[in-house]
This record gives structure tokens, C-alpha cells and sequence, in this order.
């Protein structure tokens, strides 16, 4: 029984229930920020089509940045805390989900939006009764995997005083204490997986009801 | 085109039916020439509106598949702000017409549908604003051949109700007799004939319409052809009314410069051929002839004829003569310039 005691206590001691709601409050609002930013930007690509393969390329080497060397280049423009773990956040998952809706806008099959256009839709209604919609297990599955980098990111966010569950990791590697980093860590394992599966029922849900 | 007619667009793979048909609704621009509708080119018209207001069915992928029957039936209404109440009406309307149950089939996906169910929510979705030009392009294409069939006759009873001027692509020619009221043969991009199903097969314009209308085979379409594509025209001068006696029926024989004439009396037809010597006394009455609509197919005429030793016919539209079948000269022709 000890060992429930102990995970009892720390968790009291470290307020992990409202660091919980600090750390899923953070990861709402940037993958929130994400997919606003991230769709608008994918369907804009359809638009100005010539240079969508060089801003790929430039997301691609955001991309490639480690998340820490990332957050630390931003500290001296923005500080520490909140403001860089979001900024991060949201330029790594900007990929993900502007290339799937670029690619899921772009891959419609054409024969719908012939079929649209010959019975009459404009193209406003075409992209958003037609192309938006057959759009969406595409742009769901580019969502799916930015919410587990923003997960990663707002945990790291903890490092440089964003709060949330990495704050109690970064108190456990100092005070060098493997029991409290250990619960921590497969705190954030669980709520990570339990996030993704969310999204990944989702993600199916969305394949089968707007599947072909 | 004529208005209320059935045009088949015919030609082989690659010789421009679809991109005729595609030209009327704009979705292809032509390179030269022009297409009115009602003397009002269809380049003046917003191609959205124009659209909306030509029915327009496809063989493959006519409906999207994330929207239910309902939603796809009735989303050009929905777009052109009609009220929810009356696009739901309008759909139970239309999903009846095509027998479809609405209670049924509303509200599936049209994954959940065979093919002949989808093709008739295509045709229902044409038909959604009433359109009185309708575009076709091998809306039975992809069906298996006794459903086609089926959906083919259907579609003719329906045809019939709705008086509508359609433009209709196949490459089949079986389903281009039994559904059109003329023919277009279209070959490497040019319109080499048009004409009546009949016209066709009997006068073919190049050995091309020939060997695709298989005028060597004209027999094939007994089935499809109706008397009123054989007969022999009548003119209003050669038919007598209710004659007061015999001798007024002599002098109209006299004097009329046809073959034959036809007498109506007491709700019988009489054919009455020009030389005849004996003048009509009251033996009348071997004169009478039989008569048929003018829907009626060649192939049932045909068969009575044979079975009621009769050579001869007229042929009645709504109670009025307008042409005769002669077995002797239908054999002929379908014989003739093969």
C-alpha cells in the first residue's frame, strides 16, 4: 500500500491536478492557434499554387529544428513562459496540418467537383459543401499529429516557466527525485495517449462518414 | 434541337458527344460557333444560374458521398434558398416519381445504394428545379443489361410525363432507338447525320451510320422502331367523314388526285383504293381496315398483321388517321438500300 501512499502524497505535494488543468488549458489554446493558423494557410497554398512547394520546404526546415534549440532562439525575442511554448508549438504543427488540408483540398477527386460545377455550384460552394468537407480525414489526420507534437512541446514549455506538467518534471531532475519524475512522466504518457485517442476516433469517424 | 424532344447523341469513343453535351451548360467553351436556348445565346446567361436551370445526369460518381439522398437531391434548391419545408416536399416528390420509398431512402448515404438506386437519385437531382432542358451523358452506362433495361423503360414511362427537351449521350445504339426521337451521329468531332430512328437505318448518309446503325440488320429493331416511323403519311384530302351515301363517296374517290382514300362512318375506318373499278355500292364493308396507335411497335403490328391475314393499316393518332402501314412496303424498306 505504501506505494499508492507515496504516489498520493506527491501528487498532493506537487499539485498535479492543477497543473494538469494548466498543462491541457496550454495545449488547447495552441493547437487551437494551430489549426486556425495551419488550415487557413493549407487552403491559401490551393489558392497561390506556384509557391506552396517552396513554403513546404520552408516549414520542412522549421521542422528539422530541435524543440528545445527552438524554444531557446525564441526566449530573446519573446521571454520566457507561455508566449514561446505556444509560438513553438504552433510553428511545428503549422506543417502537418497545412500540408494535409493542402493535400486533401487538392486531392478531391475530380470527378465530384465536375459533377458540382455541372449541376451548378459556384466555387464558394464547391469548396465549402464539396471539397472542405471530403477534406476533413485528411485535415483530421494532420490535427492528429500535431496535437502530439504540441503535447511535447507544452511539456518541455515547463522547462522554461510555461507551467504545466513539465514544471514537476524539471523540480524532479533538480531536486534529482526519480520517484516524482517518474510519476510525472507516466502521468504525461497517459494523458498523451489518452489525447491521441481521442483524436484518433475522431480521425475515423470522419474517414467513414466522409469516406467515398 | 426541338423543344419536348429526345436527341441521341451517337458515336463511337472520342468523336465528341460529351464534349457537345458539355458545351451546352457550359462547362466546356466552344472554339467557334454559337448556342442559343430560346434565341438567347447561352454565353449571355451566368454559367452558375445556367446550370442550375439544365437537368444534368452522369454515368459515373454523380453523388457526393458524404451528403444523404436528401441533402444530394436537394442541394441546388437548398443553394437557391428554398425554405427547408419545401425542399423536403420536393424531395419525397421526387424520390416517389423515380420509386424510390422516401421514408426508405432519405436519409442513407449513397454508399449504402446499388447502382440502379443511385442512378435514379442521379435522374431524381436533375429533375430538382424543374429544368426544361435536361443534358445526359450514359446516365445507364455503368449498369449491368437487364437492369439497364429496366431502368431504360422506366425512364421512357417517365419521359412521357414530363415533357422535357433532353439531350441524351450513348454509344449504344440499341439504347439510342429505344429512347430517341431523333438521332445525331457524331464522328471524329463532326455531325455527319441527324434523323429519326427510321431515317437512319433506311437512308444511313456514309457507310459509317451504316455499319453502326447495322442497316444490314434492320430487322434488330422491330423491337424498338413504332408504326408511326414506317407508315405512309396521310393528307386531311384524303379522308371523308361520315359520308351522306355511296355516291358521295364515289364522286370524292373520282376526284381526288391520291392512291386511296379513307372513309369514317359509324365509328369504323375504310380504306378505299383509287382504281376500283365497281363503284362503292353497300359493300363497304370489305373495305374496312384495322387500326393502331401510332406508339404501337412494329414488331406487335407486325405479329397481328400476320395473325389476322391483314396487309394493310391505319394508323390513328388521338382518333385521327394520319398514316397507313402497308406489310408489303415496310418490307421493302426494311430490306431496301441495305
Amino acid at each position: 500500500m505504501t506505494i499508492f501512499t507515496d504516489i498520493f502524497n506527491i501528487w498532493q505535494q506537487q499539485h498535479f491536478a492543477m497543473r494538469t488543468v494548466e498543462h491541457l488549458k496550454l495545449f488547447f489554446f495552441a493547437i487551437s492557434i494551430s489549426v486556425v493558423v495551419g488550415v487557413s494557410l493549407g487552403f491559401l497554398l490551393t489558392q497561390i499554387d506556384s509557391i506552396s512547394t517552396y513554403f513546404f520546404n520552408i516549414l520542412n526546415i522549421i521542422e528539422t529544428t530541435p524543440t528545445l534549440a527552438l524554444l531557446v532562439l525564441l526566449i530573446p525575442l519573446v521571454g520566457i513562459g507561455t508566449a514561446p511554448t505556444i509560438i513553438a508549438s504552433v510553428m511545428y504543427c503549422i506543417l502537418p496540418i497545412a500540408r494535409n488540408t493542402y493535400e486533401g483540398l487538392v486531392n478531391v477527386d475530380p470527378n465530384y467537383i465536375s459533377t458540382a460545377r455541372a449541376i451548378g455550384l459556384s466555387d464558394l460552394e464547391i469548396l465549402l459543401k464539396v471539397r472542405l468537407p471530403l477534406s476533413f480525414p485528411f485535415i483530421a489526420a494532420g490535427i492528429r499529429i500535431a496535437s502530439v507534437f504540441t503535447f511535447g512541446i507544452v511539456t518541455i514549455g515547463g522547462l522554461i516557466a510555461a507551467g504545466g506538467l513539465g514544471q514537476i518534471l524539471q523540480v524532479g531532475f533538480y531536486r534529482q527525485n526519480t520517484q516524482l519524475v517518474l510519476v510525472a512522466g507516466l502521468w504525461i504518457g497517459f494523458l498523451a495517449i489518452l489525447v491521441d485517442s481521442l483524436l484518433s476516433f475522431l480521425q475515423n469517424y470522419l474517414e467513414r462518414r466522409f469516406a467515398a | 434541337m426541338n423543344g419536348g424532344e429526345l436527341l441521341v447523341l451517337i458515336g463511337p469513343s472520342g468523336s465528341g458527344k460529351t464534349t457537345a453535351l458539355r458545351m451546352m451548360n457550359r462547362m466546356v467553351k466552344p472554339d467557334q460557333g454559337s448556342i442559343t436556348i430560346d434565341n438567347t445565346s447561352i454565353c449571355s446567361y451566368d454559367p452558375v444560374k445556367l446550370r442550375r436551370n439544365i437537368g444534368y445526369v452522369i454515368q459515373e460518381i454523380g453523388l457526393l458521398p458524404h451528403l444523404t439522398i436528401q441533402q444530394n437531391i436537394g442541394i441546388i434548391p437548398s443553394v437557391s434558398g428554398w425554405s427547408q419545408v419545401k425542399i423536403d416536399n420536393r424531395v419525397n416528390e421526387l424520390l416517389e416519381l423515380v420509386s424510390l420509398d422516401p421514408e426508405v431512402y432519405r436519409d442513407r448515404y449513397p454508399r449504402e445504394l446499388s447502382g440502379g438506386q443511385k442512378q435514379r437519385v442521379g435522374l431524381a437531382r436533375a429533375l430538382a428545379m424543374d429544368p426544361s432542358l435536361m443534358l445526359m451523358d450514359e446516365p445507364f452506362g455503368a449498369l449491368d443489361p437487364i437492369l439497364r433495361k429496366q431502368l431504360q423503360d422506366e425512364f421512357l414511362d417517365l419521359k412521357q410525363q414530363l415533357d422535357k427537351t433532353i439531350l441524351f449521350v450513348t454509344h449504344d445504339m440499341e439504347e439510342a432507338f429505344k429512347v430517341g426521337d431523333r438521332l445525331a451521329i457524331m464522328q471524329n468531332g463532326e455531325l455527319i447525320q441527324v434523323g429519326t430512328p427510321d431515317e437512319i437505318i433506311a437512308n444511313p448518309a456514309n457507310d459509317f451510320v451504316a455499319s453502326l446503325a447495322g442497316s444490314d440488320k434492320k430487322f434488330r429493331y422491330l423491337d424498338y422502331l413504332q408504326v408511326e416511323d414506317m407508315m405512309q403519311s396521310l393528307a386531311p384530302s384524303q379522308i371523308i367523314q361520315d359520308p351522306r351515301s355511296g355516291d358521295q363517296i364515289n364522286r370524292f374517290l373520282e376526284e381526288t388526285e391520291h392512291q386511296s382514300i379513307v372513309v369514317y362512318q359509324d365509328d369504323t375506318y375504310y380504306l378505299l383504293p383509287k382504281d376500283q373499278e365497281n363503284r362503292i355500292e353497300e359493300n363497304i364493308n370489305q373495305y374496312e381496315v384495322s387500326t393502331f396507335g401510332t406508339k404501337t411497335k412494329l414488331s406487335n403490328a407486325l405479329r397481328w398483321m400476320r395473325d389476322h391475314d391483314q396487309y394493310i393499316v391505319l394508323i390513328l393518332d388521338k382518333k385521327q388517321p394520319i398514316g397507313i402501314l402497308y406489310a408489303e412496303k415496310l418490307l421493302m424498306q426494311l430490306m431496301g438500300s441495305s
